[in-house]
């Protein structure tokens, strides 16, 4: 193989062939390369090798065959070369060649340098997300990078260079106006910034953010304006997004009953927002505290209740402040106009959406001033109808409908009477434990029909108490209206006992007086027929006789009739007797001492008597009289007395009429009509009657007639 | 021969003046009765044409004692009731008893006993 020529390298240099393939030809080594040394290479912290493409090489190392000839000028590496080792053996050739080649060397240098740097902007360009385009001074697009390329819609380049830029990053309406305003800032384009919406060629929207600075030459005229742009269309959709999320949450925050403000962690009231000194709150809560807005921002929220004494408002903003949510608390808010209103609020902690601070609290609440005024109401309502309940003289219970009675449902009259303590009355069955056991299927079935809808009505029954009293009630149920879905009834007791033992009292009283009259007619009717009647009959009979025979013999007529004369003065001396029983005239006429002292008189014992001359109403001298003339007779019959004592005094208001004798006691008002009789007639007078009757200690008869006025 | 009489009451001065009036007006009184429960052996033993007998007797109503007459075969004699009140306050009781006649004491003579019994 026969080496090349200088002369021939140097032809061919001429012939403008590229370097390395004129130096491979002159030094017959088709392998041989060529690399450059860049003193700054961009992208890497000092200098490197580089091809003669600008492309990045590794540092030109001799071995296997390949040798290595550095090239340098002034001091300073140019470029190296890479040959076959064989060449070694001509170092003169290898100086020659490269000698020759030097300043080729130089240029092919200059070169690749400048391709390297190429190359590197425009892996700048591609890669980097910026926007970057450069358009002309007629609005023409000159370059512009793949970001670019993919913001306007298209895969290459090539569909987009040399167009006008507001056709490709304008929207149709605004070319017009954007391409007159692009001439308006000829000749000297000075830098800008502006954002532009746009549907691109896919139909994409985007939303851009350019920067643009003229290029000048060297005579200082723009030739070119580079744009620098970034694709904001995602940050401006969330930004849209968040401002929206903004207004919507403010909306709510303001619509919203409940009251809201913000209280920055120290616990003082926030403004709205860095760009709204109005207070950081909600208009509940504006409206509920009525201050203005610059008496609260900054003011501690404290400040504006009406106290903390127990320090839970402040605990609460505190726990909120570290992060969690508080326990609900009760405060009342002070009004500008000194009025104040009841909340009850809990403090969150909120993000602070200005970005100000690490978080918020927000204190949210709710009013409860009308809640707890009705709750007084109710209070004070319940306090009255308790106290109505627990001093009516009535039995009140509260049942449901299989007759259980509720806990605490009975008031004080309902324990007191039936002997039971608060406690043991709630749970139990109101039929089975209150009622006396003949009578609770009646009461049960009572109540069952109530509540099942019948018509309530008072019922007599008996009732019994703890330790097995019998009560007569009168009673009723009624349903209350339903709570919670709960039946509830009401019974309603009276304790009718005491009335009806005096109810009792008086119809067998008014019977025995009824019978008494009845047994006083019968005795009268008896002692006329049996007495006057009789011999009035006898007279009749007598006076006939005496007309048949008057005539015919005279002496056995008159002897007739001085018989007759004897049976009418029996006769005469009868009807007085009965008339006295009936009522004695000399009561009526002369009064009640007169009166006694003619039962005194004939009494078959000793009477002492002692009683006032002065008259009284016919009724309590009637009264009286008879108490004294039926106490003297039973004296006679049974009390085997030798002498009795009839005291009458007059008290205040009362008579009192006394029968003592000295016989041998022991009677019994209980038994026989008489005594019994007496009672009934000093009871229609409202008065008493006492019988005191030891035996053999005689018998006191007494009786008080109260005196009417 | 005198129609004879038997007279039951419990008042003896009834029965003196009636033994007077009718022993007076041809009448035989053949005994005297002051109560209800001996009248039913007497008539059987007396046998008297009439029985005067008192409406209000102690011991029984002038009634019964005709209702046991009334069932008594040994009897013949007729039976007038007496009383010292009116007819009226026996209602029909007086009507519906075997008595053939009622006469208030007062009113009593052997004229208005004989007008009975014809």
């Amino acid at each position: 193989m026969s080496r090349v020529s200088i002369s021939e390298l140097v032809v061919a240099l001429e012939d403008g062939a590229p370097l390395r393939d004129a130096l491979a030809s002159a030094l017959r080594d088709d392998d041989l390369a060529v690399l450059y040394w860049l003193e700054e290479r961009q992208g890497t912290a000092g200098g490197g090798w580089v091809d003669p493409q600008g492309h990045s090489a590794d540092e030109p190392i001799a071995g296997d065959g390949r040798s290595v000839k550095l090239v340098e000028h002034d001091g300073r590496h140019i470029a190296a070369i890479e040959y076959d080792a064989a060449l070694d053996d001509e170092p003169e050739l290898l100086d020659a060649v490269t000698a020759a080649a030097g300043l080729a060397l130089q240029n092919d240098r200059l070169q690749a340098e400048l391709r390297a740097e190429v190359a590197f902007w425009d892996t700048v360009t591609n890669t980097v997300p910026s926007l970057l385009a450069t358009v002309d001074t007629d609005g023409v697009i000159r370059n512009l990078n793949a970001a670019a390329v993919d913001v306007a819609g298209h895969e290459d380049k090539r569909d987009v260079v040399g167009r006008d830029y507001w056709d490709v990053f304008i929207d149709a309406w605004e070319r017009e106006e954007v391409r007159e305003r692009f001439a308006a800032l000829a000749p000297d384009f000075p830098a800008g910034e502006y954002e532009n919406t746009f549907v691109n060629a896919r139909g994409d929207r985007r939303v851009v953010f350019w920067r643009t600075a003229p290029v000048h030459d060297a005579n200082g005229d723009v030739v070119a304006i580079v744009s620098g742009g970034a694709d904001i269309t995602m940050r401006r959709k969330r930004e849209l997004e968040l401002e929206r999320e903004r207004d919507v949450q403010t909306t709510v925050f303001d619509s919203m009953p409940s009251i809201m403000v913000a209280l920055a962690p120290d616990g003082t009231i926030r403004d709205r927002d860095g760009d709204d000194p109005s207070v950081g709150a909600n208009r509940a809560f504006k409206k509920a505290v009525d201050w203005p807005d610059e008496q609260l921002v900054g003011r501690p929220f404290l400040d504006i209740l009406v106290e903390d004494d127990d320090g839970r408002a402040a605990r609460a903003i505190a726990t909120a402040a570290g992060g969690d949510t508080s326990d609900y608390v009760e405060s009342a808010l002070l009004s500008a106009d000194g009025s104040s209103r009841v909340f009850v609020w809990s403090a969150i902690p909120i993000a602070d959406v200005t970005g100000r601070m690490d978080h918020l609290v927000l204190v949210c609440g709710a009013d409860i001033t009308d809640r707890y005024r009705l709750e007084a109401e109710q209070e004070r309502e319940r306090a009255f109808l308790y106290t109505i309940a627990n001093n009516a003289p009535s039995l009140l219970c509260l049942i449901d409908e299989r007759g259980v009675m509720t806990e605490r449902g009975a008031n004080i009259a309902f324990e007191h009477t039936l002997e039971y303590e608060p406690a043991e009355i709630g749970g139990q069955v109101f039929w089975e434990t209150f009622v006396d056991p003949s009578e609770a299927d009646d009461v049960r079935n009572a109540i069952i029909g109530i509540a099942a809808g019948e018509m309530p009505a008072e019922r007599d029954n008996t009732w019994t108490t703890k330790t097995g009293r019998r009560l007569s009630m009168a009673w009723t149920c009624t349903p209350l209206p339903r709570i919670d879905e709960r039946t509830l009834l009401l019974v309603t007791g009276i304790d009718i006992t005491e009335r009806k033992r005096v109810d009792d009292d008086l119809r067998a009283s008014r019977a025995r007086l009824v019978r008494a009259e009845e047994t006083a007619r019968r005795a009268l009717e008896r002692n006329l027929h049996d007495g006057a009647q009789q011999r009035l009959v006898a007279l009749s009979v007598a006076l006939r006789l005496v007309e048949t025979r008057i005539d015919s013999d005279p002496d056995a007529a008159r002897k007739v009739l001085a018989g007759a004369q004897i049976e009418l003065g029996h006769a005469l001396e009868e009807l007085r007797e009965l008339a006295r029983g009936i009522h004695p005239a000399v009561l009526t006429d002369r009064g009640l001492r007169a009166a006694l002292e003619t039962l005194a008189a004939r009494a078959p014992f000793a009477v002492e008597l002692d009683a006032p001359e002065e008259r009284l109403s016919t009724d309590v001298e009637a009264a009286a009289y008879y108490v004294v003339a039926e106490a003297l007779t039973n004296v006679a019959k049974y009390a085997r007395a030798t002498s009795a004592q009839v005291t009458v005094r007059r008290d205040d208001g009362a008579l009192t009429v006394t029968v003592a004798d000295d016989g041998v006691g022991g009677a019994d008002p209980g038994k026989g009509s008489g005594l019994r009789g007496l009672a009934d007639r000093v009871a229609v007078l409202d008065g008493t009657l006492a019988v005191d009757s030891p035996p053999n200690g005689g018998t006191t008869i007494r009786a008080e007639l109260p005196l009417a006025g | 021969m005198s129609p004879t009489a038997l007279i039951v009451d419990d008042h003896p001065s009834f029965r003196a003046s009636a033994r007077a009036v009718l022993e007076s007006e041809g009448f035989d009184v053949v005994g005297e009765l002051e109560d209800g429960a001996s009248v039913l052996e007497a008539v059987v033993a007396l046998d008297p044409d009439v029985v005067l007998l008192d409406v209000q007797l102690p011991d029984m109503s002038g009634f019964d004692v005709c209702a046991l007459l009334e069932d008594c075969e040994a009897r013949s004699g007729r039976v007038i009731l007496v009383s010292s009140r009116d007819l009226a306050d026996y209602g029909d009781l007086v009507e519906s008893s075997c008595a053939c006649g009622f006469v208030p004491k007062g009113d009593l003579s052997g004229e208005v006993i004989t007008a009975l019994l014809a």
